[in-house]
Protein backbone atom coordinates (compact mmCIF):
# COMPACT_ATOMS: atom_id res chain seq x y z
CA UNK A 1 0.00 0.00 0.00
CA UNK A 2 1.25 3.41 -0.71
CA UNK A 3 1.57 5.61 1.72
CA UNK A 4 2.11 9.66 1.02
CA UNK A 5 5.86 10.30 1.50
CA UNK A 6 7.94 13.89 1.50
CA UNK A 7 7.53 16.00 -1.64
CA UNK A 8 11.48 15.29 -1.69
CA UNK A 9 11.03 11.29 -2.44
CA UNK A 10 10.00 11.95 -5.90
CA UNK A 11 8.50 9.14 -7.73
CA UNK A 12 11.29 8.38 -10.10
CA UNK A 13 14.29 8.96 -7.53
CA UNK A 14 17.39 6.15 -6.25
CA UNK A 15 15.80 3.78 -3.73
CA UNK A 16 15.60 5.13 -0.60
CA UNK A 17 16.21 4.07 3.21
CA UNK A 18 13.72 6.22 5.43
CA UNK A 19 15.30 5.73 9.41
CA UNK A 20 12.26 8.13 11.37
CA UNK A 21 14.59 7.85 14.57
CA UNK A 22 14.24 10.23 17.98
CA UNK A 23 17.38 11.75 19.63
CA UNK A 24 15.79 9.88 23.15
CA UNK A 25 15.47 6.37 21.09
CA UNK A 26 17.68 4.21 22.73
CA UNK A 27 17.43 1.70 20.36
CA UNK A 28 17.96 4.31 17.62
CA UNK A 29 21.30 5.27 19.18
CA UNK A 30 22.07 1.54 19.28
CA UNK A 31 21.83 0.60 15.88
CA UNK A 32 22.54 3.76 14.57
CA UNK A 33 26.75 2.50 13.62
CA UNK A 34 25.34 -0.25 11.78
CA UNK A 35 23.07 1.57 9.91
CA UNK A 36 25.94 4.12 9.10
CA UNK A 37 27.68 1.21 8.05
CA UNK A 38 25.05 -0.20 5.64
CA UNK A 39 24.60 3.01 4.32
CA UNK A 40 28.21 3.20 3.31
CA UNK A 41 28.34 -0.44 1.68
CA UNK A 42 25.27 0.57 -0.64
CA UNK A 43 25.88 3.61 -2.25
CA UNK A 44 23.30 3.12 -4.48
CA UNK A 45 20.88 3.18 -2.10
CA UNK A 46 20.15 6.75 -0.52
CA UNK A 47 19.34 6.90 3.30
CA UNK A 48 17.03 9.82 4.85
CA UNK A 49 16.93 10.07 8.29
CA UNK A 50 13.91 11.86 9.99
CA UNK A 51 14.18 13.56 13.28
CA UNK A 52 10.35 12.49 14.49
CA UNK A 53 10.79 15.36 17.11
CA UNK A 54 11.92 17.99 14.70
CA UNK A 55 9.80 17.29 11.77
CA UNK A 56 6.66 15.60 13.72
CA UNK A 57 4.19 16.63 10.19
CA UNK A 58 6.40 14.35 8.00
CA UNK A 59 6.17 11.64 10.42
CA UNK A 60 2.65 11.91 10.68
CA UNK A 61 1.77 11.79 6.73
CA UNK A 62 4.27 8.55 6.74
CA UNK A 63 2.16 6.86 9.79
CA UNK A 64 5.03 6.32 11.76
CA UNK A 65 3.79 4.94 15.14
CA UNK A 66 7.05 4.33 16.87
CA UNK A 67 10.73 4.87 16.58
CA UNK A 68 12.92 3.55 15.32
CA UNK A 69 10.89 2.88 11.75
CA UNK A 70 13.01 1.95 8.85
CA UNK A 71 10.78 2.29 5.59
CA UNK A 72 12.12 1.22 1.77
CA UNK A 73 11.11 3.27 -0.74
CA UNK A 74 11.03 2.51 -4.60
CA UNK A 75 9.56 4.89 -7.55
CA UNK A 76 7.70 6.68 -4.75
CA UNK A 77 6.17 4.04 -3.25
CA UNK A 78 6.77 2.23 0.03
CA UNK A 79 8.07 -1.47 -0.61
CA UNK A 80 8.77 -2.40 3.29
CA UNK A 81 8.62 -1.42 6.60
CA UNK A 82 9.87 -2.07 9.93
CA UNK A 83 9.44 -0.96 13.43
CA UNK A 84 12.19 -1.53 16.65
CA UNK A 85 15.73 -2.30 16.59
CA UNK A 86 17.32 -4.30 13.62
CA UNK A 87 20.66 -5.87 13.84
CA UNK A 88 22.96 -5.62 11.39
CA UNK A 89 21.90 -8.30 8.86
CA UNK A 90 18.66 -7.45 9.10
CA UNK A 91 19.81 -3.52 8.53
CA UNK A 92 21.87 -4.87 5.16
CA UNK A 93 19.36 -7.18 3.83
CA UNK A 94 17.01 -4.07 3.93
CA UNK A 95 19.55 -2.34 1.68
CA UNK A 96 19.69 -5.76 -0.45
CA UNK A 97 16.04 -5.88 -0.44
CA UNK A 98 16.13 -2.03 -2.70
CA UNK A 99 19.74 -2.69 -4.49
CA UNK A 100 18.38 -5.66 -5.86
CA UNK A 101 15.69 -3.85 -8.17
CA UNK A 102 18.70 -1.74 -9.45
CA UNK A 103 21.22 -4.12 -11.25
CA UNK A 104 22.51 -7.49 -10.96
CA UNK A 105 21.72 -10.26 -10.79
CA UNK A 106 18.86 -9.07 -12.58
CA UNK A 107 21.04 -7.75 -15.62
CA UNK A 108 22.24 -11.23 -16.28
CA UNK A 109 18.10 -12.19 -16.75
CA UNK A 110 17.94 -8.95 -18.82
CA UNK A 111 21.01 -10.35 -21.07
CA UNK A 112 20.00 -13.41 -22.01
CA UNK A 113 16.21 -12.22 -22.82
CA UNK A 114 17.41 -9.67 -24.80
CA UNK A 115 19.30 -11.97 -26.68
CA UNK A 116 17.00 -14.48 -27.13
CA UNK A 117 14.29 -11.99 -28.18
CA UNK A 118 17.15 -10.81 -31.08
CA UNK A 119 17.44 -14.40 -32.19
CA UNK A 120 13.49 -14.84 -32.47
CA UNK A 121 13.44 -11.61 -34.61
CA UNK A 122 16.04 -12.64 -36.66
CA UNK A 123 14.62 -16.01 -37.25
CA UNK A 124 10.88 -14.91 -38.13
CA UNK A 125 12.67 -12.80 -40.48
CA UNK A 126 13.70 -15.39 -42.56
CA UNK A 127 9.80 -16.57 -42.51
CA UNK A 128 8.44 -13.58 -43.60
CA UNK A 129 9.72 -13.29 -46.74
CA UNK A 130 13.57 -12.37 -45.61
CA UNK A 131 11.77 -9.00 -43.52
CA UNK A 132 14.62 -6.62 -42.89
CA UNK A 133 13.62 -4.54 -40.97
CA UNK A 134 12.90 -7.98 -38.61
CA UNK A 135 16.61 -8.76 -39.25
CA UNK A 136 17.82 -4.95 -37.95
CA UNK A 137 15.75 -5.33 -35.38
CA UNK A 138 16.81 -8.22 -34.01
CA UNK A 139 20.19 -7.58 -34.97
CA UNK A 140 20.23 -4.63 -32.97
CA UNK A 141 18.00 -6.37 -29.68
CA UNK A 142 21.35 -9.20 -29.68
CA UNK A 143 24.09 -6.67 -29.79
CA UNK A 144 22.20 -5.09 -27.07
CA UNK A 145 21.60 -8.25 -25.13
CA UNK A 146 25.09 -9.43 -25.74
CA UNK A 147 26.87 -6.23 -24.94
CA UNK A 148 24.88 -6.33 -21.46
CA UNK A 149 25.98 -9.94 -20.95
CA UNK A 150 30.00 -8.93 -21.83
CA UNK A 151 29.22 -6.18 -19.15
CA UNK A 152 28.03 -8.33 -16.59
CA UNK A 153 31.14 -10.59 -17.35
CA UNK A 154 33.72 -8.05 -16.44
CA UNK B 1 18.76 5.48 -14.05
CA UNK B 2 15.62 3.86 -14.26
CA UNK B 3 14.37 0.99 -12.11
CA UNK B 4 12.86 -2.16 -12.80
CA UNK B 5 9.39 -2.26 -12.15
CA UNK B 6 8.06 -5.23 -14.12
CA UNK B 7 7.98 -9.19 -12.94
CA UNK B 8 9.56 -12.02 -15.02
CA UNK B 9 5.90 -13.12 -16.36
CA UNK B 10 5.72 -9.97 -17.22
CA UNK B 11 8.57 -8.89 -19.24
CA UNK B 12 8.67 -12.40 -21.07
CA UNK B 13 4.39 -11.92 -21.63
CA UNK B 14 5.48 -8.48 -23.13
CA UNK B 15 8.42 -9.19 -25.43
CA UNK B 16 6.97 -12.91 -26.98
CA UNK B 17 3.66 -10.60 -27.52
CA UNK B 18 5.48 -7.53 -29.18
CA UNK B 19 7.69 -9.92 -31.40
CA UNK B 20 4.16 -11.73 -32.31
CA UNK B 21 2.50 -8.31 -33.10
CA UNK B 22 5.37 -7.30 -35.32
CA UNK B 23 5.93 -10.53 -36.82
CA UNK B 24 2.38 -10.50 -37.67
CA UNK B 25 2.45 -7.31 -38.99
CA UNK B 26 5.34 -8.07 -41.26
CA UNK B 27 3.56 -11.14 -42.64
CA UNK B 28 0.08 -9.25 -43.75
CA UNK B 29 -1.73 -10.94 -41.65
CA UNK B 30 -2.67 -7.87 -39.62
CA UNK B 31 -2.82 -5.03 -42.15
CA UNK B 32 -4.25 -1.49 -42.61
CA UNK B 33 -4.62 1.02 -39.67
CA UNK B 34 -5.35 -1.22 -37.09
CA UNK B 35 -2.14 -3.19 -38.02
CA UNK B 36 -0.21 -0.68 -38.02
CA UNK B 37 -1.53 0.37 -34.46
CA UNK B 38 -1.18 -3.13 -33.32
CA UNK B 39 2.61 -2.98 -34.82
CA UNK B 40 3.35 0.05 -33.24
CA UNK B 41 2.27 -0.90 -29.54
CA UNK B 42 4.02 -4.28 -30.32
CA UNK B 43 7.07 -2.68 -30.79
CA UNK B 44 6.31 -0.46 -27.21
CA UNK B 45 5.70 -3.98 -25.54
CA UNK B 46 9.15 -5.55 -26.64
CA UNK B 47 11.08 -1.95 -25.70
CA UNK B 48 9.83 -2.20 -22.45
CA UNK B 49 9.42 -5.69 -21.74
CA UNK B 50 13.42 -5.62 -22.85
CA UNK B 51 14.48 -2.72 -20.42
CA UNK B 52 12.16 -4.03 -18.18
CA UNK B 53 10.82 -0.55 -16.84
CA UNK B 54 7.38 0.42 -18.20
CA UNK B 55 6.40 4.46 -17.82
CA UNK B 56 3.26 3.82 -17.59
CA UNK B 57 3.59 1.57 -14.42
CA UNK B 58 6.34 4.56 -12.91
CA UNK B 59 3.52 7.32 -13.53
CA UNK B 60 0.77 5.54 -11.37
CA UNK B 61 3.42 4.26 -9.22
CA UNK B 62 2.72 0.44 -9.99
CA UNK B 63 5.22 -2.67 -10.07
CA UNK B 64 4.97 -6.12 -10.49
CA UNK B 65 7.85 -7.49 -9.15
CA UNK B 66 7.14 -5.80 -5.91
CA UNK B 67 8.70 -7.65 -2.61
CA UNK B 68 8.44 -7.65 0.54
CA UNK B 69 11.71 -7.32 2.73
CA UNK B 70 12.77 -7.08 5.89
CA UNK B 71 9.03 -6.52 7.73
Amino acid sequence: MAVPLPADLDANGAPTLLQVWAPRCASCQAMEPDLVASAYAHPDIRLVRVDAGAEPETVASLRVLGTPTVIGIVDGAEVFRRTGRMTRTEIDQAFESLAGDTTPPVATTDGWLRVLAGATLIVAGFFVELSWPLFLGGASVLVWGTSTLLQRST
Amino acid sequence: MKFINQAGWDRILRVFGGIALIVLYFADVLTGTLGIILAVAGGVFLVTGLAGWCPIYAMFRIRTNREVGAS
